[in-house]
């Protein structure tokens, strides 16, 4: 097994690099191949884009330097658990609905493809808001076969 | 990887704009400027993306915008030389059915002459 890994950074766009790498990195040493990987940076990067974007960025209570983000990775049975601490208002992934991509693609519509990517790419995803302490979003994966 | 490098060269009336790094939420304006200013210069555009580590959706929604004003303008753009994981994630959100996908360069050339 995998020991636990805690990465601690200021929310700011800039850092989203770090921060996949930071995944990848992990999610490869559990065993997961190039693409499976590759889904699993993509849907911390969107969840970290929206906190950073819709979150913090319009949140006048919460100062520039106090914008963190907290991503505990976890070797769980058969997978990997990613957990994103935020200090941000309530936000859920799962209660915003599913587009339809090929619709949305033909009516020249991107928005709502962060979320999309989170619920298409992770097996489960659950939320929980702690008032005064913010959001904790947990996506898991599972290694399939290939990997 | 985390930032991204820009360079654009013309062949013919073809733009050609080479991109080495990550798309993300950080980079995208960059790419956005970028691509509207070749825009103003030609409608017919390759980019090259053999050299980018990662797309974003963000990254996606600037090459959607930017496919409907070339199209528009009676041109097109192609998307040339992929990695696997950029394919898949294209793939997976069915950007290789609106997109002009070439393996190459030299294959995107062909595609806009």
């Amino acid at each position: 097994m995998v020991g636990k890994l805690i990465l601690k950074i200021q929310g700011e766009l800039s850092n989203l690099g770090k921060i996949r790498s930071f995944v990848s990195e992990y999610a490869v040493k559990i065993g997961f191949d190039e693409i499976a990987a590759s889904e699993i940076e993509m849907a911390v990067d969107e969840l970290c884009t929206n906190i950073i974007k819709y979150s913090y960025s319009y949140d006048p209570e919460i100062p520039p330097g106090k914008r963190d983000l907290e991503i505990e990775l976890e070797e769980v049975e058969n997978g990997i658990s990613i957990s994103v601490s935020d200090r941000g208002k309530p936000f859920d992934p799962n209660r915003f609905p599913s587009v339809d991509v090929e619709e949305h693609l033909s009516e020249k519509k991107t928005h709502g493809l962060g979320i999309f990517t989170m619920k298409n790419f992770m097996d489960r995803i659950t939320h929980e808001y702690r008032e005064g302490q913010g959001n904790t979003v947990k996506l898991v994966k599972y290694l399939r076969q290939s990997d | 990887m985390a930032d991204a490098e820009f360079n654009f060269r013309k062949e013919g009336a073809v733009g050609i704009l080479s991109i080495k790094g990550s798309l993300d939420a950080h980079t995208t304006p960059q790419f956005d400027k970028q691509i509207k200013s070749i825009l103003g210069k030609s409608s017919k555009i390759i980019i090259d993306m053999e050299k980018v580590d990662y797309i974003a959706t963000a990254g996606l929604g600037v090459l959607i915008a930017s496919f409907n004003d070339a199209k528009s303008a009676g041109g097109n753009i192609v998307i040339s030389g992929m990695p696997d994981k950029i394919r898949h994630v294209f793939e997976t959100m069915g950007f290789t059915k609106v997109l002009t996908i070439a393996d190459s360069v030299a294959k995107a050339l062909t595609m806009l002459k």
